[in-house]
């Protein structure tokens, strides 16, 4: 099955519809810039000044009262988001199905936004910044979106959320959301990129993806398990009670990403790879027309 | 390793096995290979048990060690390796199997102590090498040779497990001296490996012989059991009989119980018994019955061993005795006899021909000229016969003597007692006055006779006061008694492990029923080991009578008869055995059979075999032995060394297994 097959698509036109009719384009937070300039809302009159443009002369108030204002309207802004999708090797593991799901659910949100005529980025990252989609806008880019994505590949010998937060800081011309779809199995943490991302006043939302049997391996005996990215091997003897350590660890791990979350007010979704991709952007939009 | 012979040196192609191992551990090293997403969990849980100990670094090449161990213990098992000192020392064993009453006795266990002798003895067996032989004797009354000596295992264990227990007491000399017999034909010394419960007592020759090695079976254990029981006919009456009986209490604890004694499955008695420990309770018990039969003593306790809780005997019938009393009338002569027990007395005028069968013919003031054949009393003859001739009357017929020693005359008091119109007797034959006037003129004489003895007494009834006198029904009764003899007063029973001379005179009458056996005990040098070799011999191939003899089982086996008697023996099952005219069994058990006549009885010899022996019935050993445990020690359970080396070879396997591929080791 292709990865964006015509059943994916009729999934994310509905997904699209029901963004529009119950959550009203709350799913990106979207919202007015603080700049004025040509939007179509009414803000303030000022001064007209040698140079300004007539069309915007109000001319009733100098036909009712002789003074020539100019009108001024609140400039609408297009909402910036910017996907940061992880293609590191972990996220290839069992038969890429968790990087299909990533890429799908990437999909989903970049559609979702172009359709709200929201303007989308895409970095694919692992140890660095490994492709980029550069700003877009409208619903007629999505193939470029969905081609993009399809040629992505797993790649790189690490994870480093910070190095693509350095790169997109440096890169964006505007802040805006900051999406990202990672198992944030990073090796020196993801902490610091989520940060980084914070002080330049964008506004992470993490994605995290794992499979099934990440949070509850079932292996047991004498394995070698080796590292997917790193290609590091560990000759190991796993038990009953290793396993079980293994879950507390796993458990403690995710806890400790909402409570980074709830510390700083970030936005945070996570699923197994089993769940269909559309339920859990409705259960992401769900969420954000609870809070938005 | 100082190995000169291998039992099975096609064993060591198992060697080849350590390839695989070695294989199979290579293989299992290359270890499954799992990908995972990342390892930053997995570190975190094994960073803190990472094995520092040098043993740990060596956990996987020790299991490899191990199973090569293993596998070098597989492999010295089936090659079975001799040591020099094991070549060299080939033992030559002679196993004596005590299979006594006592043996039967049942441990807590709820198992006999000769099935865990068997047990020993058949891992004693097992655990014989190659070389090693070994013979079988059991030590039940007389020494038997179960197996003799050979290397034959399965053999061996089949003569154990087929050796039955007995009701007879233990021969251990006799058994350790057939076993020194057996050894001495064997170059070496040999070992003598006795399985006892000790309850016997040991002898000098026991103690000295340094090649006997006992072992005890069984925990000492309380027992009540009967070590005494006869029955005999009384002395003084005719139909009473007399019962003695001991009861021991073998136990550290009194006693309560009861016992019951039944005459042919009729009750005769129960009396309560309250022994105190290693009390003997003797009773000598009277009661009248003119039935014979077996009489059964039965003790109501629940204790270990059931064979000495029952004895039986046999007593003999009494039968009815016919008088034929020829007589005019004399109310006297007629109430005394009628007052004898057994006396059928019959009344005529006329003389018969002859004394009836097996009776007592009576004349009354008159006799015939000659006397009938047979067993006759003639009270106050008129007539000469052809034993005396009568002379004048006594002048003084005041009794003057009386021979006290003569059966007839016992219990008779007849001082100062006149016999009226008594006669003077000229006897035609050498005649026994008994009781003899004042002046030694015979009153009452015994004459014998080749046709049978007759008694004669000169007085007349009617005119003297005799009959008023206690002295004549005494009188009576002693001429009647003394008539019909007293043999079958006692039918001894025997003990078990006896050799028996039995006179087969009752089957050569045909007289049908329990007759009285004329039993005696056999030549007591007949006990000596060599003659107890022999138990019964077969029967020679001759046109002679054929004698079976039948255990109390039922089973039957021919037996060797000279003349008119048999030896039988040694007993060695309590109960009653009998002796049978062959062909007349035969017919019997035809007819049972086809249930055609069954009812008619083979004539036969009956003898009663009880236990009664103190030393059996005590289950507290007496001597001082190893436990039998010891013995199951020193033979390994039964198996070779090489045989438990390999089961924890198999163990260790599996523990490997278990703490390896259980991860219990990590």
């Amino acid at each position: 099955m292709a990865l964006f097959d015509s059943e994916f698509l009729r999934r994310l036109e509905y997904l699209s519809l029901v963004s529009r009719r119950v959550f009203r384009g709350k799913l990106l937070a979207q919202r007015r810039t603080k700049q004025l300039g040509g939007g179509i809302e009414f803000a303030d009159h000022r001064e007209y000044t040698p140079g300004d443009d007539l069309r915007y002369l109000d001319w009733n108030i100098y036909a009712r009262y002789g003074d020539v204002l100019l009108k001024r309207f609140q400039e609408e802004e297009d909402l910036h988001v910017y996907i940061l999708l992880d293609v590191s090797q972990s996220m290839s593991i069992a038969s890429q199905e968790k990087f299909d799901y990533a890429r799908r659910i990437a999909a989903a949100l970049a559609y979702i936004a172009l359709a709200d005529m929201d303007r989308v980025s895409i970095y694919a990252y692992a140890d660095e910044v490994k492709d980029i989609l550069p700003i877009t806008r409208g619903k007629d880019r999505i193939l470029s979106v969905l081609r993009f994505l399809e040629r992505l590949e797993p790649s790189g010998e690490s994870t480093r959320l910070k190095h693509v937060a350095s790169a997109l800081v440096q890169r964006a011309q505007r802040t805006g959301l900051a999406i990202v779809i990672s198992d944030l199995y990073d090796q020196q943490g993801f902490r610091d990129g989520v940060d980084l991302l914070r002080y330049r006043r964008f506004e992470p939302h993490l994605i995290q993806l794992h499979t099934v049997e990440e949070a509850n391996p079932t292996w047991l005996g004498d394995l070698e398990l080796r590292d997917i990215e790193t290609g590091d091997t560990r000759k190991v003897t796993i038990s009953e009670r290793k396993l079980k350590q293994y879950r507390e660890v796993f458990a403690e791990f995710l806890h400790s990403i909402d409570a980074y979350c709830r510390t700083y007010s970030l936005s945070c979704t996570r699923s197994t790879i089993d769940l269909p991709f559309d339920e859990l952007i409705l259960r992401m939009m769900r969420a954000a027309g609870v809070t938005a | 390793m100082n190995l000169l012979q291998f039992a099975n040196p096609i064993g060591w192609w198992a060697v080849a096995l350590a390839v695989p191992v070695i294989l199979l551990y290579v293989l299992r090293t290359r270890l499954r290979r799992q990908q995972v997403s990342t390892l930053l969990f997995w570190d975190q849980i094994f960073e803190s048990n990472r094995p520092r100990a040098w043993w740990q670094q060596l956990r996987r090449l020790l299991s490899l060690l191990l199973q090569l161990a293993v596998l070098a213990l597989l492999v010295s098992a089936l090659v079975d390796p001799l040591w020099d000192w094991q070549q060299q020392r080939q033992r030559r064993v002679v196993l004596i199997l005590d299979n006594s009453a006592s043996m039967q006795a049942v441990d807590g266990e709820g198992t006999t102590r000769l099935r865990a002798a068997k047990q020993a003895a058949s891992a004693l067996v097992r655990s014989l090498r190659g070389n090693d032989r070994m013979a079988m004797l059991s030590a039940e009354g007389t020494p038997r040779v179960v197996m003799g000596m050979t290397d034959h295992q399965s053999g061996l264990i089949e003569a154990i497990d087929n050796l039955e227990p007995t009701d007879s007491p233990t021969s251990l000399d006799a058994a350790v001296t057939l076993a020194k017999r057996l050894l001495s034909d064997i170059e070496g010394e040999g070992e003598i490996i006795v399985l006892t419960d000790g309850c016997f007592s040991a002898t000098d020759e026991w103690e000295n012989e340094p090649r006997l090695t006992p072992y005890r079976v069984g925990e000492p254990l309380d027992n009540v059991g009967i070590t005494r029981y006869q029955v005999r006919r009384s002395l003084l009456d005719a139909v009473g009989y007399q019962i003695l009986v001991d009861v021991t209490n073998h136990g550290e604890e009194a006693q309560n119980c009861r016992l019951e004694l039944t005459l042919e499955g009729e009750l005769v008695d129960v009396i309560p018994l309250e022994l105190e420990p290693g009390q003997t309770d003797t009773r000598v018990i009277d009661h009248t019955s003119t039935l014979g039969g077996q009489l059964v003593a039965e003790l109501d306790v629940d204790d270990a061993l059931d064979v000495d809780n029952r004895a039986v005997a046999l007593l003999p019938r009494r039968d009815p005795i016919p008088v034929v009393l020829v007589s005019k009338g004399n109310l006297f002569l007629k109430s005394v006899l009628e007052s004898i027990p057994l006396v059928d007395l019959t009344i005529t005028n006329e003389s018969p021909d002859a004394a009836p069968a097996g009776g007592v013919l009576v004349f009354d003031r008159q006799s015939p000229a000659t006397l009938p054949a047979g067993r006759v009393l003639v009270v106050d003859p008129q007539t000469d016969t052809d034993l005396w001739k009568l002379g004048e009357p006594i002048s003084d017929p005041l009794v003057g003597s009386v021979d006290s020693d003569s059966p007839l005359t016992k219990h008779v008091r007849l001082t100062n007692v006149a016999f009226p119109d008594a006669r003077q007797l000229d006897f035609q034959v050498d005649a026994a006055p008994l009781i003899q006037s004042a002046m030694e003129q015979p009153l009452f004489a015994r004459l014998p006779r080749k046709v049978g003895d007759a008694v004669v007494l000169t007085c007349s009834l009617e005119k003297g006061d005799l009959p008023l006198r206690i002295a004549f029904p005494v009188l009576m009764k002693n001429t009647i008694e003394w008539f019909m003899g007293e043999q079958g007063e006692l039918s001894p029973a025997i003990p078990t492990g006896e050799m028996l001379s039995v006179s087969l005179a009752p089957i050569q009458a045909g007289k049908p029923g329990t007759a009285e056996p004329a039993v005696e005990e056999a030549d007591p040098e007949a006990k000596d080991a060599d003659a107890k070799l022999t138990v019964v011999e077969q029967a020679p191939e001759t046109d002679e009578v054929q004698y079976v003899l039948v255990s109390p089982a039922d089973s039957q086996r021919p037996l060797a008869a000279a003349s008119d008697r048999a030896i039988i023996g040694p007993l060695l099952t309590t109960g009653v055995w009998s002796i049978h005219n062959g062909e007349d069994y035969e017919k019997q058990a035809a007819n049972a059979a086809t249930q055609t006549d069954a009812s008619v009885e083979v004539p036969g010899v009956q003898v009663a075999c009880n236990l009664v022996n103190k030393r059996e019935s005590d289950l507290r050993s007496r001597i001082d032995i190893s436990n039998i445990d010891e013995l199951q020690l020193l033979s390994l359970g039964g198996h070779s060394l090489w045989f438990y080396l390999t089961m924890l070879s198999v163990g260790l396997i599996a523990t490997e297994w278990w703490l390896y591929q259980r991860r219990i080791v990590e």
